[in-house]
């Protein structure tokens, strides 16, 4: 069957223009925005080609060109540099192509607002700058005043990346006030950056200039053809491939990667990924399979013999296996039970893996952002050390981007410290709107309690506040409650669902209406620059602009802009990397050039851990890699095991839940967005529209055909989505791509498909990270 | 309609195409397309039975056919073939929107623009010194050169499940793709 | 409908065809005095000709350039359809002009040169769809539905739109084609449904095919049943009726039965754009 009817728009094209209608009246469809002459421009000059930058949350971070004629920005172009094997180009992607059409869209905030009515109608009424800071700055200092420094909270916020962010500048300004409410983890890695300093030390991976050495690669849930890790990663995962690696993807989804790179597809249930690892682990025992000499040197409770003094006797690994402590061996008949994986298969990638040498495991973020994503973590590298797998060229463990040391050492804008100690896991700031102050370590609270709950939020350039956090439909009652949170200020460049519920509402400009330095995820070393190249329109106005605004109304304008632009901290930022690395360009150069980039190389996370153990210990209490940590084992929780378990998921497969919600539900990434970013845009909709994937078996069994119209609901929300029936996934998943915007119905039913009204606020029991795939559904025809 | 001498064609490596749609893109901003014309289109074709599925995408803009049926069929001669290189060439000066190449292309090459009341199509990009949709291609899939040499490469095939019979118009395009989008 | 010019414009170009034909049949076989009763629907040819051509225009871009389709006369099958439609619509007006005017000298040649001009539109037409590219409409079954629609149209207008005494013979000649207009679009309904089963094309266009004939039966089978009756079965109703009448009175009635074949008609032409424009090509 040939199903180029998916490509026939599955748009419901009028509700798409409505959803991403004007939030500014009086634009003519057709009118094109972005075309301001760019201040300076000579009337009737040629065309100018100017570096230009696209700094939302995607792991690429690429070179992009904005040609210039007559002010008017024509088209958009890439990395032209030689493209060689050495040094490939820094591509962009469909995203960063588009960057026109999200500069024209017309939808564009204009003017700062005040709400009227309530809060989420989403009514506004235009004030002036002048009002606008003179009320934030108001508010502020009564709130602090009132309610203590940390009862200000600076939203998760990732819409702009670049050095000079709203969310830094918010955070330098509040630093000057007394401080705010910090938070640790983030939405991408929570069970990961928390967990795996408890097993490595800290967190790091290989660049991927290392797969061309691999004869095996394992992709657990790491799909880089749909969410950029890197400009180039796929790139050399198919030299890789050429060069005859093979490709095991695991995944519930035939996702862009297995489909193109998979040698063979493992279809796992979600939230089981630790059963099918464990399973393997048992494999690898049983037939003998482990480098035992690689175990005993740099790890630390993988068998009894070699587990801290004092722990009692069957809490290694191995024993959890093997069956010994729980009675239950953990064969891979058991894991095919859970993971719906064939046994045999399970077996022949455990030996593959096992044989195959060297052998990288890369887990994404989607594994771990799951409930007991610690779990998954855990047993991946616990199986990369059975194979010798860690530090070698070739061989390696990743989670994600890792956290790679390559980064070029170069800072943003000075934010100084935070005065509040206090740290909140980033998942639970709407418990600590709700019962900050009763909130306890056992919640995650650092440093502990919280002097008040939260009262004041800055949500600049994020949409984290409604639409990427979990539960849509709690969060919003708890917004709604103005006695709670006092003040919500919101700063972004269109309505979106998390704009709608600000006090005050701030027109931001775009990254090509000001300058701004990009510095990408830790794959290689490099950074872009983006320069202004049209004017802001309306109103719109940079997030440092108004903050020091509002600044000065707090008498604190001094310190806070040290009488600086945006311009001067960017000249001073490049001054001071400069004097970190003499190879660093000018200011000049920069601008001119638009990226600084140093040859990519082929980094091996641990290598040196692993060349010298003795000179390199790991950083962990036993010096080695912690397959048992005694630390957590000392917690003495079941969810909290010290050597990595399978735990069944709540709301999984396993969960009574099922019955009533038969459907297990993942929200990925979309490569026509970023998170949230671009769900406005027309191109990307045309692109790819939202829609959700569901097996053929479960379209069949409820009526439903490839494009229907479809509602997926719990007991927590219901969402309207367009059925893209397809072979694709595993049958009882079904995958709605996260980052459409709530587009709620008088019913309180969103119709634009945002999967967070159907993802639940339950924490991970040691990360406290959000399980935002872990959702138990049920869809129908409507 | 005889063959150019030096017939310009594509090479899509379709193994190595990752549905990305960054061509798709980058042809649209180079052309300031609107939504609904798709100048290049990458479609995604599956196959198989769970767990044993497959699925590939092709990605295809205007062929630049030997025999193209735009240029034999529209009334207001708008369409014409290169002799140098055989690039098929629309001028949307002389187009009157009447869509006829529309019905015309097996590929559906051509695409209207309501809007301006006239159709575009890939010219390959003539003026640029590299096609948009090979210098955007993250993934090198797209290259653009003789279809001579094109066609002799090991693997290269224009004989697929899920294009029309090349056999139609002779379309200077070749892809490398997996067994299954085999004819 | 999309296409809405072309199924109007097509229809128009049938009908004045069948109209031709069936005022120089009249003229070859009526009494003299007789002749005027074909006077109305034989003024009318020049001007549904000329809107079928304005309705067309409206399926162009851009209009005001549509005397750039004569451009590519050498090579291109739409100039040479409009260059014939052209000389049709000509004679149309002349021929028109001559029934208006009640000029009979010379009229029959006229009649059966703008006949042929008519035919020669009619085939020039079929002929742009009958495309290697387009396999569902590449086969005899398009000129078929073309020709079809103008001999009914053709006979049946002049059946049911004029007020017969005692020309029982030609009335039955109208009524006869009419049924044999009826009969060959039920052909060629047949032959279109052959072609999309075909075996011979290749394997990706042989599953398209099959998979519209598949929509034809089941989603669209309301449509193609409609189809059917208003062609076939009107027609043959008024031919029973009308058969052995001496006198045929022009009711209300009579001219909606007219319509609801023309809409038949229009149904047809519909879902032949359907089958080759519905869909993305590939």
């Amino acid at each position: 069957m040939s199903t180029n009817e998916h490509d026939r728009a599955l748009v419901d094209r009028r509700l798409f223009l409505k959803l991403s209608g004007a939030a500014g009246a009086g634009v003519a469809a057709g009118e094109i925005l972005g075309r301001w002459p760019l201040a300076g421009a000579a009337a009737g000059s040629g065309v100018r080609v100017v570096a230009v930058a696209c700094n939302h949350n995607c792991g690429g971070r690429c070179h992009l060109k904005a040609h210039i004629q007559d002010g008017v920005i024509t088209r958009i172009t890439t990395d032209d540099s030689p493209d060689t094997a050495g040094r490939p180009q820094l591509r962009a992607c469909l995203k960063g192509r588009a960057l026109r059409s999200r500069l024209r869209n017309p939808a564009r905030l204009r003017y700062p607002m005040k709400r009227v009515g309530q809060r989420g109608e989403g009514k506004f009424q235009r004030i002036s700058w002048d009002q606008a800071t003179e009320f934030i700055a108001a508010k502020l200092k009564r709130v602090v005043e009132q309610h203590g420094p940390s009862s200000v909270y600076i939203q998760y916020a990732t819409g702009d990346c670049g050095a000079i962010s709203g969310h830094a500048a918010a955070q330098r300004l509040m630093n000057l006030m007394g401080g705010y409410l910090a938070r640790y983890n983030s939405y991408s890695s929570a069970c990961l950056s928390y967990v795996a300093p408890f097993v490595t030390g800290y967190r790091d991976t290989n660049s991927y200039q290392t797969l061309a050495h691999s004869k095996l690669i394992i992709l657990n849930g790491f799909n880089p053809a749909e969410t950029i890790f890197e400009t180039n990663s796929n790139y050399y995962l198919a030299r890789a491939r050429e060069a005859g690696a093979r490709v095991v993807v695991i995944d519930p989804r035939l996702t862009e990667t297995a489909a193109t790179f998979a040698d063979e597809w493992l279809p796992l249930r979600p939230t089981t990924d630790a059963a099918l690892f464990v399973a393997m682990a048992h494999v690898l025992i049983t037939e003998k399979l482990c480098n035992r000499e690689f175990l005993d040197k740099y790890t630390i409770g993988f068998d009894e013999a070699h587990m801290p003094a004092g722990v009692p006797a069957g809490n290694s690994f191995e024993s959890y296996v093997l069956g010994r402590s729980d009675g239950v061996e953990k064969t891979p008949e058991w894991a095919a039970e859970i993971t719906g994986i064939e046994a045999h298969a399970i077996r022949n990638l455990a030996r593959a893996y096992g044989t195959l040498h060297p052998a990288q495991l890369l887990q994404g973020l989607g594994p771990q952002r799951h409930a007991h994503g610690e779990e998954s973590v855990r047993a991946g590298i616990a199986l990369a050390c059975m194979t010798g797998n860690l530090g070698v060229l070739g061989g390696g463990w990743g989670g994600g981007e890792g956290g790679r040391r390559l980064e070029i050492p170069i800072g943003g804008l000075p934010t100084g410290t935070n005065p509040v100690k206090t740290r909140i896991p980033v998942f639970l700031w709407t418990d600590a709107i709700v019962r900050g102050t009763e909130m306890t370590a056992g919640d995650g609270v650092e440093n502990g309690p919280l002097a008040s709950n939260i009262k004041f939020i800055f949500n600049l350039g994020s949409n984290t506040l409604v639409n990427q956090h979990a539960d849509v439909n709690r969060t919003v009652r708890i917004l709604r409650d103005e006695g709670l949170v006092e003040c919500i200020v919101v700063s972004d460049h269109f309505l979106t669902p998390s704009a709608r519920f600000a006090d005050i509402l701030l027109p931001a400009d775009n990254s090509l209406e000001r300058a701004d330095i990009g510095v990408p995820w830790s794959g290689e070393r490099y950074i872009v620059f983006g320069n202004k190249v049209v004017e802001p329109p309306f109103e719109c106005k940079h997030d440092y602009w108004w903050l020091s605004r509002v600044a000065e109304r707090l008498g604190i304008g001094e310190a806070f802009t040290q009488g600086k632009t945006e311009e001067q901290w960017l000249e001073q930022i490049v001054g001071d990397a400069r004097q970190r690395d003499p190879g660093f360009p000018s200011y000049e150069e920069l601008r001119e050039r638009g990226f600084y980039r140093q040859d990519p190389e082929e980094y091996v996370a641990f290598e040196k851990e692993i060349r010298d153990p003795a000179g390199h210990p790991f950083p962990t209490p036993s010096g080695k890699v912690e397959i048992f940590s005694r630390t957590l084992y000392q917690r003495n929780r079941a969810d909290i095991p010290g050597v990595p378990h399978y735990l069944a998921a709540w709301e999984g497969p396993q969960d009574e839940l099922s019955r009533r919600y038969p459907l297990q539900c993942i929200g990925p990434h979309y490569k026509r967005r970023t998170h949230s970013t671009w769900d406005e845009d027309a191109w990307m909709e045309e692109a790819d529209p939202q829609q959700m994937w569901i097996s053929p078996r479960d379209a069949a069994a409820r009526g439903i055909a490839n494009g229907d119209r479809v509602k997926a609901f719990n007991d927590r929300g219901a969402l309207l989505t367009r059925a893209r029936v397809t072979r694709r996934i595993r049958p009882g998943v079904v995958a709605i791509p996260q980052g459409a915007w709530y587009t709620p119905g008088k019913d309180g039913v969103c119709r634009r498909g945002c999967v967070n009204v159907l993802t639940s606020q339950q924490a991970t029991p040691l990360a406290h990270g959000n399980a935002q795939h872990t959702i138990l559904v049920e869809v129908k025809k409507v | 309609m005889a063959a150019a001498p030096a017939q310009i064609g594509f090479f899509v490596d379709a193994t190595r195409c990752i549905n990305c749609k960054t061509c798709e893109i980058a042809c649209k901003d180079f052309n300031d397309a609107p939504v609904g014309r798709r100048i290049r289109k990458v479609r995604s074709f599956e196959g198989g039975e769970f767990p044993a599925v497959f699925a590939y995408n092709l990605s295809m803009s205007c062929n630049h056919c030997e025999q193209p049926a735009c240029v034999e069929g529209c009334p207001a001669g708008a369409y014409s073939k290169r002799a140098a290189d055989g690039i098929v060439v629309h001028d949307p000066e002389k187009c009157i929107g009447c869509r006829y190449c529309t019905w015309l292309c097996p590929y559906g090459a051509p695409q209207y623009d309501a809007r301006e009341g006239r159709v575009r199509k890939c010219n390959l990009c003539a003026g640029e010194a590299t096609p948009v949709c090979v210098a955007a291609c993250p993934m090198r899939a797209i290259e653009v050169g003789p279809l001579a040499e094109i066609a002799a490469r090991p693997g290269s095939t224009i004989a697929l499940r899920d294009l029309p019979s090349p056999q139609l118009t002779g379309p200077s395009i070749r892809y490398r793709v997996r067994k299954e989008a085999r004819a | 409908m999309r296409e809405w010019p072309l199924i109007l414009f097509t229809l128009a170009t049938q009908l004045a065809c069948g109209l031709t034909l069936g005022a120089t049949v009249f003229e070859t076989k009526a009494r003299p005095s007789d002749a005027v009763l074909m006077r109305p629907l034989a003024m009318a040819i020049f001007p549904v000709v000329a809107i079928g051509i304005l309705l067309s225009m409206a399926h162009l871009g851009r209009p005001l350039m549509a005397w750039r389709a004569l451009v590519n006369l050498g090579q291109s099958r739409l100039s040479l359809e409009v260059i014939l439609t052209a000389v049709f619509a000509l004679l149309a007006l002349a021929y028109s002009g001559f029934w208006w005017m009640g000029r009979t000298e010379g009229r029959l040649a006229l009649g059966a040169a703008t006949g042929v001009a008519g035919i020669a539109a009619v085939v020039a037409g079929a002929a742009l769809y009958t495309v290697p590219t387009q396999p569902a409409w590449n086969s005899g079954w398009v000129p078929a539905s073309f020709l079809g629609t103008a001999v009914l149209l053709g006979g049946l207008a002049p059946a049911v739109l004029i007020s017969w005494r005692e020309n029982t013979g030609l009335l039955r000649i109208f009524l006869g084609a009419s049924v044999a207009g009826s009969l060959l679009l039920l052909i060629a309904a047949l032959w279109m449904m052959a072609n999309l089963s075909r075996r011979a094309y290749d394997p990706f266009t042989a599953a398209r095919l099959a998979g519209l004939l598949q929509l034809l039966t089941s989603r669209n089978s309301l449509w193609l049943g409609c189809y059917v009756v208003l062609v076939s079965v009107l027609p043959a109703a008024v031919a029973v009726r009308l058969w052995p009448e001496e006198r045929v009175e022009i009711t209300p009635f009579t001219g909606a039965l007219l319509a609801a074949v023309v809409l038949g008609t229009a149904i047809g032409r519909a879902m032949m754009y359907w089958l080759g424009t519905g869909y993305e090509p590939f």
